[in-house]
């Protein structure tokens, strides 16, 4: 860029207007006024002169007159573009020194231009007084002030510097940085460079420069030298390699820089890296080699940091664990670079297990905690002024209590929340809260919810103050509903159960397995034992004092060994005070505690008096059966062999002897009805009769009343009314048409169980009864019947209107001595016969 | 059937037996049957009372006892004959000893309903020895 010395009055007013004459207009005009003066006068003068015709001379004139226009014309525009062109030219040339000017004038930079031959400055920029201190004009006179004003000891290398490219502009341009004392003896940095400008010989004739002002730069630099060196030691100080590492394309890798740690991590030196990383890799654990190679390889495509963790075995310190990072930077000739850091991490690797195991129990325990906060039950929390008006109501109080904190907002509780006597209650709470300055106790309360249903709150109530005037009482609630419907559940499920087991003949009991202590006996204890309850807790083993000596010790040693294991189930006797036998089913079953030892032992003692009874009743009802079949059975054979005796041929045989099986099969059936208790006498006889009556033959009367027959009795005297009634239809009036039998009988004393029996049997009307009857076998079974078994008596008749007999039984005497029967039971009825 | 008797068995014919038992039908066989056999019948009797009392009277070779007599037991009857060296036989219904009185249970006994050739084989083992 050039400059112009004279440049100093600026950009004068070079824009004034051109002169007509100036302008492509007037050059024109100029033109066309010349070349017509010339044409009209030279026409003129041809005229004159050679006297040619007038009217000749004036086409010619017209026409060179035509042709100068045309030209004139072509002149004027041929004028005009190229004076605009120079004006747009003019112009531009003009700002730019203007633009020049400007910042030569602001910048603080000094632009100069100095002559080589003779040695001068032929321009300086105005911001040298501001950098230099000295004007511009000083130093245009006195080149050499410039010089004087640099350090001494900077001074000389500058000259050099200046004389060398001026000498030889091959070596480049000027460059210098030196300090230089401005008047004021402050000192400043310049940087100063000198492009050198050559003439068509190639010899420097002027430099052009420019110097600025670095002080600043300088101070950085030098702070900056600073904190590396601080870094340096720094990094050299820190446990771990601060290091630069680059790699080339073709595989080769050096560390430019590493920090005096590496003496220690890698066991080299830093030289050792500095121009091949070798020996550094050397190092790595063969099995993690390929996998460094890979993280590193990523790193380069991506140029996303390094990051790595892996082995390397040192010749000192045997196995380590090393951890690096780096940042990669791709530099210009295709290498990669990082800036990064690697440690020794074999402590910290070591402890990572424990780390990571006291981390899991710690994330657990946050889990934990936080579930349990989860779960728990808001707080409610509101405040009320000293009159009771709420205050403050907060989220988990509208869920509590269902109102929202604007419908309950300065009113007060009563008749939504609380009942008017709970509210008194709370009022009066608060205003001791506030009067004493202390927490009011912890407090269960029954509120109303706006739904209508109750909700139980656990409030804490504290008072707050505000200055000296004003009080506030924070309620804190929890809802403790559920808890409290466990609760009541509990004790109505606590009520039942004691309903019951008060009202249940079975007797609970508890008791405590360590002391022994009686802890619950229900009633019933009282009406199965006899004893007191009283008695049973002040000596909780009264309980066996009546059991059966014969069952006590085995009672005893039963509850001690078999009670806490839930063995104890037993059956005993009771001998009560008032001497009556009570059979007892003991049952017990061990109650746990927490810890899953015997606590309690809780059982149930049920009176199983009436079953045991009923027990021994059926064992020996079956014995008793047993004998009765057997007796049945031996009496049936016995009857079969009689009866076959005095049977003449088989029919007869089979005739009368089932229809003695069947007499006493009906019997059986009767005795059957009552369990084997008896049968009624009226059915016994109806029974037996049953076939002849109303059968339009022999009218048949039966009159007597209802007794019971006991079981023994009822065999026999089946038999004898069989015996009677075969007999009468074989013989009697039962076997004719006009015969009449009356059967008429009384007892004595109650009917279920009557003491004597008097039987009336008399036929008429049929053929008249002969003594003795052909069939005497019949009568002597019922003499045998009545007399041998029921030490009875049969008196019998044989008149010609019929048969009669009187049979007395006293029921009384049955089961004690009895007579003898007769000649004894020999087979011939006719010797048995009471003739009358 | 009483021409070939078991080995060791003794002669009937005039033997003296007491029968006790209370059912008219059962007495009244027993009778006729010990009677066929050619043995004399003492009783029979229906109740402990009279049989004591015709064991106090005597005069018979041996004695078949029914053991529930009205519902008393046999056994004072049983042992008095014991006591007399009296031989003699339960018949009874029960399938249990447990109603006899201890010392009794193990005695020999024939249970009802019992076979005619059951009963004179006992008869003539435990009644008939001289």
């Amino acid at each position: 860029m050039a400059g112009r010395p004279e440049a100093s009055d600026g950009g004068a007013a070079r824009d004034s207007r051109a002169r007509w004459w100036q302008t492509a207009g007037g050059i024109a005009l100029l033109y066309l006024g010349a070349a017509a003066t010339w044409i009209l006068v030279s026409d003129r003068l041809v005229e004159i002169v050679f006297g040619v015709g007038h009217a000749a001379a004036i086409a010619q004139s017209v026409k060179g007159l035509g042709w100068i226009s045309a030209t004139a014309l072509a002149l004027y525009l041929l004028i005009r573009s190229s004076m605009r062109a120079e004006r747009v030219a003019l112009a531009r040339a003009g700002q730019l020194e203007d633009l020049l000017h400007a910042m030569t004038r602001t910048m603080d930079d000094v632009f100069w231009i100095s002559e080589v031959d003779p040695k001068r400055v032929t321009y300086i920029s105005p911001s040298i007084e501001r950098l230099w201190g000295r004007t511009m004009e000083e130093l245009i006179a006195d080149p050499m002030k410039w010089a004087d004003a640099i350090l001494e000891e900077d001074r000389p290398g500058v000259i050099a510097a200046y004389e060398a490219v001026v000498r030889d502009p091959g070596s480049g341009i000027f460059e210098a940085e030196y300090r230089v004392r401005r008047p004021d003896g402050s000192v400043i940095w310049v940087r100063d460079r000198g492009y050198p400008a050559l003439d068509s010989t190639g010899r420097v004739t002027r430099l052009l420069g420019l110097a600025e002002d670095i002080t600043e730069r300088r101070r950085r630099q030098e702070e900056v030298r600073e904190r590396e060196q601080l870094l340096r030691k720094l990094t050299d100080e820190a446990p771990g390699v601060t290091y630069q590492f680059q790699m080339w394309p073709d595989g080769r890798s050096a560390v430019p820089y590493a920090s005096e740690r590496i003496r220690t991590v890698f066991e080299v030196t830093p030289e050792q890296v500095r121009e091949d990383a070798s020996a550094a890799f050397a190092r790595t654990h063969p099995e993690d080699l390929a996998m460094l190679q890979l993280t590193i390889e990523k790193s380069i495509t991506s140029l996303e940091p390094w990051q790595c963790e892996y082995r390397v075995i040192l010749p000192k310190a045997g196995l380590r664990w090393l951890e690096g990072r780096s940042t990669p930077e791709r530099m210009p000739d295709g290498s990669t670079l990082w800036h990064g850091y690697i440690h020794d991490v074999t402590e910290r690797r070591l402890s990572e297990e424990a780390l990571r195991r006291s981390e899991r129990a710690l994330k657990e325990s946050n889990e934990r905690l936080q579930a349990i906060l989860d779960n728990s039950p808001n707080v409610a929390i509101q405040g009320y002024e000293v009159d009771g008006r709420v205050a403050f109501w907060n989220r988990a109080s509208e869920g509590l209590f269902g109102y929202s904190a604007g419908e309950v907002m300065g009113r007060r509780l009563v008749g939504t929340v609380l009942t008017e006597e709970d509210e008194e209650e709370f009022l009066r709470i608060v205003r001791t809260a506030v009067e004493t300055g202390e927490p009011a106790p912890a407090r269960e309360w029954r509120t109303t919810h706006a739904d209508g249903k109750p909700r139980w709150c656990l409030s804490s109530i504290f008072p707050i103050r505000f200055g000296d005037d004003r009080a506030l009482v924070v309620c804190m609630d929890v809802d403790i509903t559920p808890r409290r419907e466990v609760e009541s559940a509990l004790r109505e499920s606590e009520t039942r159960f004691r309903q019951l087991i008060e009202a249940v003949r079975e007797v609970f009991w508890m008791v405590d397995w360590e002391t022994g202590r009686t802890l619950h006996l229900s009633p019933a204890f009282e009406t199965t034992w006899g004893l007191s309850r009283s008695a049973a807790y002040e000596d909780p083993m009264v309980w066996t004092s009546i059991i059966h000596p014969e069952d006590k010790a085995r009672v005893e040693e039963s509850f001690k060994r078999d009670a806490a294991r839930g063995k104890f189930d037993i059956e005993y006797r009771l001998i009560r005070e008032d001497g009556s036998l009570r059979w007892i089913h003991d049952r017990a079953f061990p109650i746990l505690n927490d810890r899953g030892a015997v606590w309690r032992v809780a059982g149930v003692a049920e009176d199983i008096t009436d079953r045991k009874m009923a027990e021994h009743r059926q064992a020996l009802l079956m014995q008793e059966l047993d004998h009765r079949v057997k007796n049945n059975l031996a009496a049936a054979l016995s009857l079969a062999d009689m009866t076959a005796r005095h049977s003449t041929t088989l029919e007869q045989f089979q005739e009368v002897f089932t229809g003695r099986l069947a007499a006493l099969a009906r019997m059986h059936a009767l005795l059957a009805v009552t369990r084997w208790h008896g049968v009624r006498m009226d059915e016994l006889v109806l029974r037996t009769l049953e076939p002849f009556l109303g059968a339009g033959g022999c009218d048949v009367q039966i009159d007597g009343p209802a007794g019971m027959l006991s079981s023994h009795v009822a065999s026999p005297m089946c038999m004898a009314l069989h015996e009677l009634t075969t007999n009468a239809a074989k013989h009697g009036a039962l076997g004719s048409r006009d015969g009449r039998l009356r059967v008429r009988w009384e007892m004595d004393g109650p009917l279920d169980a009557p003491e004597r029996l008097r039987l009336w049997w008399e036929e008429r009307g049929g053929p008249p009864a002969r003594s003795p009857r052909e069939d005497g076998f019949g009568t002597t079974l019922i003499k045998g019947a009545i007399e041998y078994q029921l030490d009875g008596t049969v008196e019998s008749r044989y008149e010609p209107e019929g048969f009669s007999c009187r049979i007395t039984v006293d029921f009384a005497r049955t089961s004690e001595l009895a007579g003898r029967w007769g000649s004894g039971p020999r087979g011939s009825g006719d010797e048995a016969r009471t003739e009358p | 059937m009483e021409s070939h008797d078991i080995e060791g068995a003794a002669e009937l014919t005039g033997r003296r037996i007491l029968v006790v038992e209370d059912d008219y039908l059962v007495a009244s066989w027993l009778t006729g049957i010990l009677e066929q056999w050619g043995c004399r019948v003492v009783g029979p009797a229906s109740t402990v009372a009279e049989a004591l009392r015709l064991v106090e009277e005597g005069g018979f070779d041996g004695a078949i006892l029914d053991v529930n007599l009205r519902g008393e037991q046999s056994g004072p009857v049983a042992e008095t004959l014991e006591a007399r060296g009296v031989p003699y036989f339960f018949l009874t219904g029960y399938g249990s000893p447990a109603l006899l009185p201890e010392a009794l249970r193990d005695r020999h006994k024939l249970f009802k309903p019992v076979k005619a050739s059951e009963l004179r084989m006992a008869v003539q083992r435990r009644l008939a020895k001289r």
